[in-house]
């Protein structure tokens, strides 16, 4: 060895007496980023995230404008108190049959199809991202009944993060540099048009949060990611405006906002805080809707109506409190569409099975099931947004349409 | 069978080994419990797949290292709920001796991939074969790679010892 290799083994040992101990609730904090991955905002900035995953859940959350739920409304019609011994729940084609769809994997040309909305219960709309050099990136819809993709547009730059619709738009935002771009075209297809541009990463640091976008009320609206605040254009174009008063506050299904964030949360094992989206705020109206929460009480997370921890739900107003039938810890406790929840079911036989739970009505089905057996197959990977849940099932894929639950 | 390793046991008892490790790739001890955090969260994702073929701490590091390189600049960075201090190395009186630390500032300056081959090296004492096995390059890269990052110090050291003579470092 030379001297500088002597010194660089040197260097390093002294430095590993430097290095930062695990705290004691280490573990709990990876299972927290698990589960907030899980149902968390899509991994933005690079597509090249997917190189090292492997397995399970992965959540984006794209805020829909569909039947938005008052606040603090009890809902009548929720059974009570779901059974503490958990059965995996009867398959989706039987419980919600016209809800549930296989389409093909990819399109004709071989580029795989991610599907991101339902822009009505016979129509699929989706992006085609990879492919060979000459496929370029573009969005697609899918019907149903015709069983035939029809192109809707070309993308210069790939999209990173799902598409939303509304309005007869369809929005998108790409990330340019340090600039966020959002994108949009008529529902039906056209060439994409920039309507909006603005810093998405501040100089000094080098990641993009990613921001949670909905269109509405003839406008695109978003909160980024990391700071809050709920910023509007309209559909025509135009620079970027803070709604007043929405300072902090983080999109959460339109027309609500709310605080603290998702991300930095209770969750996530530090001192009780309030439970993530505790305060609502009607971007339109300016009411305010409060999270009932006991003094002491942890782990809660709140939705426009309902609040959930990963064995609990209960409404906003702190009322009808039920265990659910498994363990949310799949997609994390936040409900998608507002009322559904992606549970891990694991039967007395040992039979495991992802379902789908439906706070509002306290149906489950079983999106996937395995066997008991050791050596089967896990569950796939299974893609959450509201709206719509999917996932690949060899060439094809399995798409739950949350609209059409009923 | 409730006989199969646990994640939340192997995540717990090798937490500690994996920040020294992550800390030797990044040299900051945030960055270090960000990767380590994230290369657990994947770990955890593909736990029943890993634990059967044995060998979780290979897949875990491996994981560290690559994301380290590839992806970790480009990713987005979740807020850490906790804030990790630098520990004082209080037990040697020579950790922050002046010689090292100019070293380990260089180390900073080095291309990730250099710096991970030194650490593979000279900290975990790899041979180059698993070097390259780690990071998916070939022998030769690893010897490349090294050598070029040694350059650089040896550069860098002869700067740094000159200029010491002057004001300012």
């Amino acid at each position: 060895m030379t001297d500088l290799e002597d010194a660089l083994t040197r260097t390093f040992t002294r430095a590993a007496t430097r290095a930062p101990a695990a705290p004691p609730d280490f573990v709990r904090q990876v299972d927290m980023r698990y589960v907030r991955r899980r149902r968390g905002r899509s991994v933005a900035v690079a597509a090249a995230v997917t190189a090292v995953v492997a397995g399970s859940v992965l959540g984006t959350r794209v805020l829909s404008t569909t039947s938005p739920a008052p606040a603090v409304k009890p809902d009548t019609t929720v059974s009570q108190a779901a059974p503490a011994v958990v059965e995996v729940a009867p398959p989706i084609e039987r419980v919600w049959p016209r809800a549930v769809h296989e389409i093909p994997a990819g399109l004709p040309n071989g580029q795989a199809f991610n599907a991101d909305l339902f822009l009505d219960d016979r129509t699929v709309v989706g992006r085609a991202l990879r492919g060979g050099p000459a496929l370029k990136p573009g969005i697609w819809s899918y019907d149903l009944d015709s069983g035939k993709f029809t192109s809707l547009a070309t993308l210069t730059a790939p999209s990173v993060a799902s598409l939303v619709a509304g309005d007869g738009f369809l929005a998108w935002s790409t990330l340019n540099k340090r600039t966020v771009e959002i994108w949009t075209i008529p529902a039906k297809g056209g060439t994409p048009r920039k309507i909006t541009s603005f810093l998405g990463v501040s100089s000094g640091e080098d990641t993009y949060h990613g921001i949670d976008m909905t269109i509405a009320d003839g406008k695109v609206a978003w909160s980024p990611a990391k700071d809050g605040g709920v910023y509007q254009v309209p559909l025509s174009g135009g620079e970027p405006t803070l709604v007043p008063g929405t300072e902090r506050h983080h999109l959460l299904r339109w027309p609500w906002a709310g605080y603290p964030t998702h991300d930095v949360s209770g969750l996530s094992g530090g001192p009780a805080k309030e439970p993530p989206m505790a305060h609502l705020l009607n971007v339109r109206t300016g009411e305010r809707s409060d999270a009932v929460t006991g003094p002491g009480e942890k782990g809660w997370t709140c939705g426009v109506t309902w609040c959930v921890t990963f064995q609990k739900a209960r409404h906003r107003d702190g009322t009808g409190e039920r265990n659910l039938p498994g363990s949310v810890s799949l997609g994390g406790p936040v409900p998608y569409s507002g009322r559904f929840l992606l549970l891990y079911q694991q039967g007395k036989s040992g039979e495991r099975g992802a379902s789908i739970y439906d706070l509002s009505t306290g149906r489950a089905a079983a999106l996937v099931r395995s066997p008991a057996r050791k050596g089967d197959t896990a569950l796939p990977t299974i893609h959450l947004r509201d709206g719509l849940f999917s996932y690949k099932r060899g060439n094809k894929q399995v798409l739950v349409n949350l609209g059409a639950v009923k | 069978m409730d006989d199969e390793p646990r994640f939340e046991d192997f995540a717990g008892d090798r937490a500690d080994a994996l920040l020294r490790y992550a800390y030797m790739l990044t040299g900051n001890p945030h960055d270090a419990a960000d990767l380590v955090q994230e290369a657990l969260v994947r770990l955890r994702g593909s736990w029943s797949r890993v634990q059967r073929k044995r060998d979780p701490e290979s897949y875990v590091r491996t994981t560290i290292t690559r994301l380290h390189i590839n992806i970790w600049r480009r990713r987005r960075r979740e807020h850490l709920a906790w804030d990790p201090p630098e520990r004082p190395g209080d037990d040697d009186p020579f950790a922050r001796a002046d010689d090292d630390a100019d070293l380990w500032e260089q180390l900073s300056k080095l291309p990730r991939r250099q710096r991970a081959v030194l650490v593979l090296r000279y900290y975990e004492e790899r041979t180059d074969a698993e070097i390259a096995e780690i990071l998916g390059i070939s022998q030769g890269t690893v010897r490349s790679q090294a050598s070029r990052a040694l350059e650089k110090l040896r550069s860098a050291a002869s700067t740094i010892t000159l200029s010491a003579n002057g004001s300012a470092r």
